[in-house]
């Protein structure tokens, strides 16, 4: 069980936590007319199967599972409403790595340091504190919406409905292409060491999770060895360890680390590490801050519309009107 | 509203493709629907066999931005309420319901065009035992 995470906790030194994919948990959230950070069930072994115990609304988002409802199919990125006992058996994805159930009122745990999100290492915060397992019930938060008649419906995926002007155009099946900023150490790598950096297919590793991922494909050198002091890092930092081969660091990672640092994958861009199957392979893509902003700024433009018409839609569905 | 209005709006909705439009406003409800005579009995059902229309205004889709087939094929039988395509609104994908238990034909649309409220999407065959068993 997670949510948007431990943000201001960073600087005491407790892991952000937090879903890997926000864009989705977000989405789903505002399909549902929930808060924007209500906290949802990530899922990431697969198959898996959902009883619903109560009548109630709620999305998938995220990874294509080809999932169904009671045996029937239903839509990615999609928002329906349930009666006691339906059953939701989600797949394993034919695309992206990572999805998302979010119920009307969020999922209803206590808050632990202002989130709902379970921190692992630490072992609190979510459902008592660790992963979910088979047999687990789960609370429904408290909600004002009205129950969604019909089919329910959805979202057009991000994948189709944010701009991707910045993919390579030789970019290889199977690579998922991310924008990275340089970042405080760039400037110490070996002109050659910087080429590969941006031209490789990385390969995520068999050894990645939610705390980073580890890549193989080429080494990476220093003009000078580096000795570094421990220092803050955040989400999407890539760092590269004395084997040359990087990591980067994400939603469980610790809050500092000493090794230098090539670049970070932008905010934005975030999601589209989460939904990259290990196995996969990443191309990073240079951006200016400005550029990273911008799309941080249309991923969110976009989450607000969804939310606007969701509630337009759920609204002319409550009056009976035709919308 | 006058009479001459409401025949203003009737050539914009032609002129529009549109098949049908409502009008609610304080003290005023008007239903237009191109290419009908229908009894100005407002209260009572719509005396037209059930079809696959497109709920509202938007972007006919027959096939999910994700997946590669339909969401059903000509001759496939559906039950009511089944999700059949996808009007897309901006962001937002609404359903396309079928609007009985029946059989789907061809799409009357071309996907990616958009329609408005009442245009026919696809061919729709409604069950005849349904038929038999609805007042």
């Amino acid at each position: 069980m997670q949510d948007l995470g431990r943000a201001a906790y960073l600087r005491y030194g407790v892991s952000y936590s937090g879903v890997m994919d926000k864009l989705a948990l977000r989405v789903g959230n505002a399909l549902l007319g929930n808060a924007d950070g209500a906290a949802g069930i990530e899922l990431q072994a697969f198959p898996c199967r959902i009883r619903f115990r109560a009548a109630t609304d709620f999305a998938l988002t995220g990874a294509d599972c080809e999932a169904t409802l009671d045996g029937a199919p239903l839509p990615p990125w999609w928002c329906a409403h349930v009666g006691e006992g339906a059953l939701l058996a989600i797949n394993a994805p034919r695309r992206g790595a990572r999805a998302y159930l979010s119920v009307a009122g969020g999922i209803d745990v206590p808050e632990v340091l202002g989130s709902r999100s379970t921190q692992f290492r630490g072992a609190f915060g979510g459902f008592e504190g660790r992963w979910l397992q088979s047999g687990d019930v789960l609370p429904g938060g408290p909600t004002e919406a009205e129950p969604l008649p019909g089919p329910g419906f959805g979202a057009a995926p991000p994948d189709a409905a944010l701009s991707g002007d910045f993919v390579p155009a030789d970019l290889a099946p199977g690579t998922t292409a991310v924008r990275v900023l340089p970042a405080g150490e760039y400037a110490l790598f070996t002109e050659g060491s910087q080429q590969r950096f941006w031209e490789t297919g990385w390969k995520i590793s068999g050894q990645s999770n939610r705390a980073g991922y580890r890549l193989t494909g080429q080494t990476l050198e220093f003009v000078k060895r580096l000795e570094m002091r421990s220092h803050g890092i955040v989400p999407g930092v890539v760092q590269v360890p004395p084997s040359g081969e990087p990591i980067i660091q994400l939603s469980d990672a610790h809050t500092a680390g000493g090794y230098p640092k090539i670049g970070t994958v932008v905010e934005a861009d975030l999601w589209r590490l989460a939904q990259a199957p290990l196995g996969s392979r990443l191309r990073f893509v240079p951006v200016t801050y400005g550029d990273a902003v911008a799309a941080l700024r249309e991923a969110d433009a976009w989450v607000d519309s969804l939310r606007r018409l969701a509630q337009q839609y759920r609204s002319l569905r409550a009056t009976g009107r035709k919308p | 509203m006058t009479p001459d209005d409401i025949r203003q709006i009737a050539d914009w909705l032609a002129e529009a493709g549109l098949a049908e439009l409502e009008l609610t406003g304080p003290g005023t409800r008007l239903k237009l629907t191109v290419g009908a005579v229908r009894p100005a009995d407002a209260a009572g059902p719509a005396p037209t066999l059930p079809g696959v229309v497109a709920p509202g205004t938007g972007l006919f889709m027959a096939v999910h931005p994700s997946r590669d087939a339909a969401f059903v094929s000509p001759g496939q039988r559906v039950m009511a309420g089944q999700l059949v395509a996808l009007l897309q609104v901006g962001a937002l994908l609404q359903p396309v319901a079928a609007p009985a238990d029946g059989i789907v034909g061809h799409c009357l649309a071309a996907p990616g065009t958009l329609v408005g409220f009442g245009t026919p999407l696809m061919d729709f065959t409604p069950d005849p035992l349904q038929d038999r068993s609805s007042p």
